[in-house]
């Protein structure tokens, strides 16, 4: 049980919208949220939402956040092969922070190397008419993706659910997926590490061992508690990214999504006509990246 | 080799390593080299085999953008040079009949083929993020793979190249003789569908400029006889005893004939593919090209390749009557320069990623995520690894069992030639 002071500051950062931030706080300054003060985290963010849900929607500008996770939990009430995950990622509103970037790094405890969703910078036009434009480039799940029939062992598949996954276990690092990719999605895991240059651990200074404590986390990628450790998987393998499907069993959203500060990514269930992700992909202003390639990827663009 | 030495190997040419003390004598001193040479190629190759297991792929050059390197490379050359070696030699001895010294050549030649087979081996097992899973792809195969195909394709042919080395190297009469015959006719098909599906390993990537199409699996296959030509052509002048014999000198212009006439097809078949990719002006595919002909590495393509691989050979071979030393010369400059198109077929292509996705190699960075390519001293090192061993492997069949062409055919069928 956590203390009622906790759960609200919990409770803050989950919400990104000043006015419903506003609301969470002086339903507690009221006590009003008392009852829900003495709840765990869950119970009291489950709370809020319910809060937020009832609330009158005139005047006031949907958080998309509570919008898709509500979607998702009702999505993973469907079987997985009723699922279809997709991303929509609106151009227009990343502003280039890279805070999805980090992230997912952290999220995934990802060594130096690789990665899984990178920001490609451009800059266009020449001064003084120059603009900047920012492409986050995760794994696109194509649903023809030419990453999967190449792999001599299987180790690559596309999930019922649209998501392209990997077998570390399976896989024997022959890179021919990393070659066959037309997104330079896939990363090989070198097995490097964070703290190869750093010095050691001194009486005045944290070394690579003790600020390497991080990278003995476990990760949870596919569901499985997995620790790198020498020379044994992941490390000798292609990675890429999934979508977060460890948080998605949770009812959590991928880590770029919750973190993404100007709602730029967006994620939901296609299958679902009235969730966000289906009324934007339904726009004109729609584009997915090389199509002409036939992948049919599901991470869409708007523009 | 004196005439009685011929006799006896007509009979039994792996009994007689004691009779042949004399010669070995007369030869102790180059045999003695060529075993040191070997052994310090081992020697020094081995640190590299150290660092692959204790650094597994980090001390490489490889990367996420460009993750086939010399060892893939180098692994393509060997599968030319292994098939179209034995493919060149079954078709002109089952298929055109060649009734010269060249049937002789048949257990050193499977001897070779089995030597550059198991520094293909090493090289592209080691390439692999974990070697000791190589196997899974014997069984957990995705059929629908090329590689799948080429990794069992390369398996079969390894399994038929053993027996007809078993074969031709103790049974000379018989049922098994007869076996021995077909496996050559079913080892035709065979090696021509390995180098194909090799070739399309790369055809069916549309990620990369330059290789997706048709061209690159037919190109594989050019070059395969190419360079098993030239293969083909080098031992039998190096290796067959009777080097006075007019079948020799016959047959050796006869495979000099057939060098040239395969570089120049080779070479009308890379300039018309290189003019099609260049003409249209679409950069991602001409850039690749572009690396190749005027990027850093360019005296790769024109010196090495061109000069030393092309030019020199086909001006040794034009005269209408070649000496055989320039006929060995050309086939010797051939199979040096030749490893320089898979690495041209393999690597550039990798590094345009640039000009395909501007941006992305700047996007994010760490090791492993540049777009360029050289090999570094581990790499080096591994491959000098592999190419001893494999040496070594064929000193031991040449030297110690003794697998050396027999002349059986010289005299007998070689005034027909």
């Amino acid at each position: 049980m956590k203390k009622p002071d906790e759960a609200l500051a919990i409770g803050l950062e989950q919400i990104s919208h000043p006015f419903e931030k506003s609301k969470l706080l002086d339903s507690a300054v009221l006590g009003s949220a008392g009852e829900a003060s003495n709840l765990s985290v869950n119970e009291t963010l489950k709370a809020v939402e319910k809060q937020l849900e009832d609330m009158p929607t005139a005047g006031r500008v949907p958080n998309p956040l509570i919008r898709m996770k509500a979607e998702l939990r009702r999505a993973l009430e469907k079987p997985v092969d009723q699922r279809k995950w997709i991303m929509v990622i609106d151009l227009r509103k990343c502003v280039g922070c890279h805070a999805c970037t980090i992230a997912c790094a952290i999220e995934n405890k990802l060594p130096p190397g690789v990665v899984y969703r990178q920001v490609v910078e451009e800059e266009i036009g020449k001064y003084p008419n120059v603009a900047m434009r920012f492409v986050p480039r995760p794994c696109l799940q194509c649903a023809n993706p030419p990453c999967v029939s190449v792999c001599p062992v299987g180790a690559t598949k596309i999930r019922p659910d649209g998501v392209v996954d990997m077998n570390y276990r399976r896989c024997i690092g022959c890179r021919y997926c990393m070659i066959a990719c037309p997104y330079n999605s896939r990363y090989f895991d070198f097995g490097f590490s964070q703290f190869d240059d750093i010095p050691s651990d001194t009486g005045a200074m944290l070394g690579k061992e003790g600020a390497g404590v991080i990278e003995k986390l476990p990760a949870f990628e596919y569901g499985r508690e997995r620790q790198r450790q020498r020379e044994g998987s992941p490390i000798g393998n292609v990675r890429k990214c999934h979508f977060c499907l460890h948080r998605l069993e949770a009812g959590q959203l991928p880590a770029c999504v919750a973190t993404c500060i100007g709602h730029a990514t967006l994620f939901g269930d296609a299958n679902d006509p009235e969730s966000l992700v289906s009324e934007l992909i339904a726009r004109p202003n729609v584009m997915r990246l090389r199509e002409e390639l036939g992948t049919e990827p599901q991470v869409y663009y708007l523009v | 080799m004196s005439t009685e030495e011929n006799q006896i190997n007509k009979i039994d040419p792996g009994a007689n390593k004691d009779e042949k003390s004399g010669s070995v004598a007369r030869g102790r001193r180059p045999e003695r080299i060529w075993w040191a040479l070997g052994l310090i190629g081992l020697i020094i190759g081995s640190v590299g085999l150290y660092i692959r297991f204790a650094h597994g792929l980090r001390l490489t050059d490889l990367g996420s953008f460009v993750p086939w390197g010399i060892w893939v490379a180098t692994y393509e050359y060997f599968v030319w040079l292994e098939v179209g070696s034995l493919l060149v030699f079954t078709l002109l001895i089952y298929v055109f009949k060649w009734n010269s010294a060249l049937p002789g050549m048949a257990r050193t030649l499977y001897l070779s083929a089995l030597a550059i087979l198991a520094m293909a081996l090493i090289l592209i097992g080691l390439d692999l993020g974990h070697p000791f899973r190589a196997w899974y792809v014997l069984v957990y195969p995705q059929w629908g793979s090329l590689m799948t195909w080429m990794i069992w394709l390369h398996v079969v042919y390894m399994v038929v190249l053993l027996a007809k080395l078993a074969i031709e190297f103790k049974i000379k009469q018989g049922l098994l003789k007869k076996v021995g015959v077909w496996l050559s006719y079913f080892s035709l098909p065979l090696g021509v569908a390995l180098v194909v599906i090799a070739g399309s390993v790369f055809g069916v990537v549309l990620a990369r400029p330059i290789w997706q199409g048709s061209a690159l699996p037919i190109y594989f296959l050019v070059s395969a006889l190419l360079a098993g030509t030239g293969l083909l052509t080098f031992q039998f002048i190096w290796f067959w005893p009777g080097k006075r014999e007019a079948a020799y000198i016959e047959t050796a212009r006869r495979l000099g004939q057939l060098l040239l006439g395969f570089l120049i097809i080779g070479l009308v078949a890379a300039t018309l593919g290189g003019l099609v990719i260049l003409y249209p002006g679409v950069p991602a595919q001409a850039s690749a090209l572009h690396l190749t002909l005027f990027g850093p590495y360019w005296w790769v393509f024109w010196i090495f390749h061109i000069g030393l691989g092309v030019i020199v050979p086909i001006g040794l071979l034009l005269s209408r009557k070649p000496s055989v030393q320039r006929i060995g010369i050309a086939s010797i400059l051939l199979i040096v320069t030749f490893i320089a198109v898979p690495l041209n077929i393999v690597i550039p292509p990798q590094l345009a990623v640039e000009v395909v996705e501007p941006g992305l190699v700047t996007a994010y960075v760490g090791p492993g995520l540049s777009a360029s390519y050289f090999p570094t001293l581990s790499e080096w090192l591994l491959t000098i690894f592999a190419l001893a061993f494999g040496f070594l492997v064929f000193l031991f069949g040449y030297l110690v069992l003794w697998m050396r062409p027999h002349q059986d055919y010289v005299g007998k069928e070689g005034k027909n030639v």
